[in-house]
């Protein structure tokens, strides 16, 4: 944090190539797959507070992203923060492919939004305390790995930025438009990386961020965390998860 | 209405075998912490009715009702001090509670502060504040209402929530403060969809049910929802803004956060260093007052016993005082102001200080700018100094030549919170109380006019 205080520069204002760390990844997927993937948010249930959805019930299929998107919810991880086998209404949890290949492949449900919607629940339902309302919840949110190692994703950079973990965000409430501030941040020149950056900012669409991924590291990793929702407020322990990607010829934000 | 409703109701917190009224409860955890070696000590007993009815796509989707008694101890015991609570009143369970309380004192070196020494009078108005009963049996007309009205107004659907709480609290200080507070309170949010992207949302909180107007609150959420439609993309850069009240009661709630002492010793204020100096523009006034009987949030003591006090927070842009409790007091060397939060002094209620503009005035004095008139998800990029970004949602206009060209859409307000303070250029006659999903310390806020606002947007 002092060399990023001491050293850092500001964020160029011209196209640059971008690699995100899987912090920032990871968060990513939590707040624009996971949420708007969540069935009570696309009926509505959630509109007047944790808000709805760019996505409607009939958006199976529905292009987000380039084709090496691929966005997995799964509760059966073990050791995760999100781990459960069972969900608050008995149904027995597995794993999720919220994107696959860039288009929308499935939602989280509980039972209520699995019949609404004409499916069944895929154990979806969490809730913090026996004398609290089981709602849709995610668990371990993550991009899947690509086979390129760190080395491979940045060689071919002539000027970029990487942003290697982040200190604040937001998004809207239909998950569509949203904002990472960098923390920990660097130039990259011909290659290498060079001298830190100062609080770059990623402020994109939901559909436009994905579908600038042009390559997807090998280096999964996990975070923990607490998604929030609900009223009186839930917040349920999560694991979110990304490798670094890479976005090609992208403006930075938040001028 | 459709929908298929969720009913959860819960049953009374457990006691035990120990049948002991509130202020029982409350004297017999005070002697034993008394007993276990506390210099000082509090203990407070809260009891919440609560009852919440979520509406969504024109019906009740949820009907929830929860009733709690905690006990919360706090003890000091040489410097060290430590606030444990609990939801079980057996005896067993509180004997517990005061023992690791006052083990967790002693392996604590936070500071000691004398607690206040009483005994206190308070206002006797405030002992009892709203409604003798909660008025539950009337929530599901009042939806209706809220419901109905939206959709007068244009609206296709519409959700929102009506909370329903009645809350009692007694104190017992080894300082001599012994007292007890009753209130109150209906929060009604209601946000209304004439097409996906086309929201508007309003909210009221009241004491009394008698003076919630749902039919005004669902208008309101209608009518913006109906001019939002069509929105075009919008332009990003540096606008003259009109911020309507749920917009400014968010805002202002983060400049009472920071003005608590406990943040600014923490470093999470930009308020740090600014007591006695000029901190926003002129017209921005804002006093935190838990003494009026009918203002939502009012209570006669604080956690620590001492009687509350109404209090500028900003006066004429001047920052007046931060909110302190007795430890913050004593480290700052000043007086409490009854703003206790045992750890994190807080308001208790917000008024901002009208102007004397209507929204049509402060419109007209706007020649290219935007009216906002909702927001969420305000997070910081740097607390200490202020920077900032709030997703702005529901009705956003174009202002051309001082009158509301048009909806817009996918802008963030970009700022500075400081920056903002200083460039309020004028504030409106009209304030309402708002408490909703982003704004917890009732409010009481009028519309805003802020010069040269920053506005981002995405670029991809």
């Amino acid at each position: 944090m002092g060399r990023v205080l001491d050293e850092g520069t500001s964020p160029p204002k011209e196209r640059v190539d971008l690699l995100i760390g899987g912090e920032v990844v990871g968060l990513i997927c939590h707040e624009s797959s996971g949420h708007p993937g969540e069935a009570d948010r696309i009926l509505g249930r959630e509109a007047a507070q944790a808000g709805e959805s760019y996505l409607s019930i009939d958006s199976i299929g529905m292009e987000v992203g380039s084709p090496l998107v691929n966005v997995v919810d799964d509760p059966t991880l073990p050791g995760s923060y999100g781990f459960y086998l069972n969900d608050e209404e008995g149904v027995r949890a597995r794993r999720r492919r919220l994107i696959k290949e860039g288009r929308i492949c499935e939602f989280l449900h509980n039972r209520e939004t699995g019949a609404t919607a004409g499916t069944k629940s895929n154990g979806a339902s969490r809730a913090t305390a026996y004398n609290r309302e089981p709602i849709v919840r995610m668990a371990n949110t993550y991009l899947e790995p690509g086979d390129m190692s760190f080395e491979e994703l940045i060689e071919d950079i002539g000027k970029g930025v990487y942003m290697r973990n982040f200190t604040e965000w937001n998004i809207d409430d239909r998950r569509f438009n949203q904002r990472y501030i960098g923390f920990e941040a660097y130039g990259i020149v011909n290659g290498e990386l060079s001298t830190p950056i100062r609080n770059p900012t990623i402020e994109m669409t939901t559909v436009g961020l994905y579908r600038a991924i042009d390559a997807v590291g090998d280096d999964l990793r996990f975070w923990g965390a607490n998604c929030g929702k609900g009223d009186p407020m839930q917040g349920v322990p999560v694991w979110t998860g990304g490798p670094t990607i890479r976005l090609r010829d992208v403006n930075l934000g938040g001028a | 209405m459709d929908g298929r409703p969720y009913h959860q109701v819960e049953g009374r917190e457990f006691r035990g075998c120990v049948e002991m009224d509130d202020p029982e409860v409350a004297l017999m955890a005070l002697r034993l912490a008394k007993g276990s070696g506390a210099t000082d000590a509090i203990s407070i007993v809260r009891t919440t009715d609560w009852r919440m009815m979520r509406f969504s796509n024109n019906g009740v989707t949820a009907s929830k009702a929860t009733r709690e008694t905690s006990l919360t101890i706090f003890m000091e015991i040489g410097r060290g001090r430590t606030s444990l609570r609990t939801t079980d009143l057996s005896r067993g369970s509180i004997e517990g509670l005061v023992r690791n309380a006052s083990n967790m004192a002693k392996a604590s070196s936070e500071g000691y502060a004398p607690l206040p020494e009483g005994p206190f009078k308070y206002r006797r108005e405030l002992a009892s504040v709203g409604d003798a009963r909660l008025m539950s049996e009337k929530l599901p007309d009042a939806v209706k209402v809220a419901i109905e009205a939206a959709i007068a107004e244009g609206a296709q659907r519409v959700a929102g929530s009506l909370i329903a709480e009645r809350a009692s609290k007694v104190i017992r200080t080894t300082g001599g403060a012994k007292g007890t507070h009753a209130s109150t309170s209906y929060d009604l949010s209601v946000r209304a969809f004439a097409d996906p992207e086309a929201t508007g949302q309003f909210a009221q909180v009241v004491t009394r049910f008698r003076d919630l107007d749902p039919e005004h609150v669902g208008r309101r959420a209608g009518e913006i929802a109906k001019k939002s439609k069509n929105p075009k993309p919008a332009e990003p850069g540096r606008f003259d803004a009109v911020l309507g009240p749920m917009t400014v009661a968010d805002l202002m709630e983060e400049v009472a956060l920071a003005s608590s002492a406990y943040n600014v010793e923490a470093g999470l204020s930009f308020l740090t260093d600014g007591l006695g100096k000029k901190v926003a523009a002129a017209p921005l006034g804002i006093d935190d007052d838990p003494t009026d009987e009918h203002a939502p949030g009012s209570v006669p003591f604080d956690d620590e016993g001492l009687p509350t006090f109404e209090k500028p927070i900003i006066e004429d842009g001047t920052l007046k005082t931060y909110l302190h409790n007795s430890l913050t007091a004593k480290k700052m060397g000043v007086k409490s102001t009854a703003n206790a939060g045992l750890v994190r002094p807080t308001a208790y209620t917000l008024k901002i200080r009208a102007g004397d503009k209507s929204v049509e005035d402060l419109v007209s004095m706007v020649d290219d700018g935007i009216y906002i008139t909702n927001n969420w998800y305000l997070r910081y990029q740097n607390i200490r100094n202020g920077d900032f970004s709030t997703i702005l949602r529901d009705g956003l206009f174009k202002i051309e030549d001082g009158e509301i060209a048009g909806p817009i859409r996918g802008l963030r307000l970009s700022d500075n919170m400081l920056r903002l303070l200083g460039n309020i250029h004028a504030v409106g006659a009209e304030r309402h109380w708002i408490k909703w999903w982003e704004v917890d310390i009732p409010t009481l806020a009028p519309a805003m006019l802020i010069n040269r606002v920053n506005f981002t947007s995405p670029t991809l």
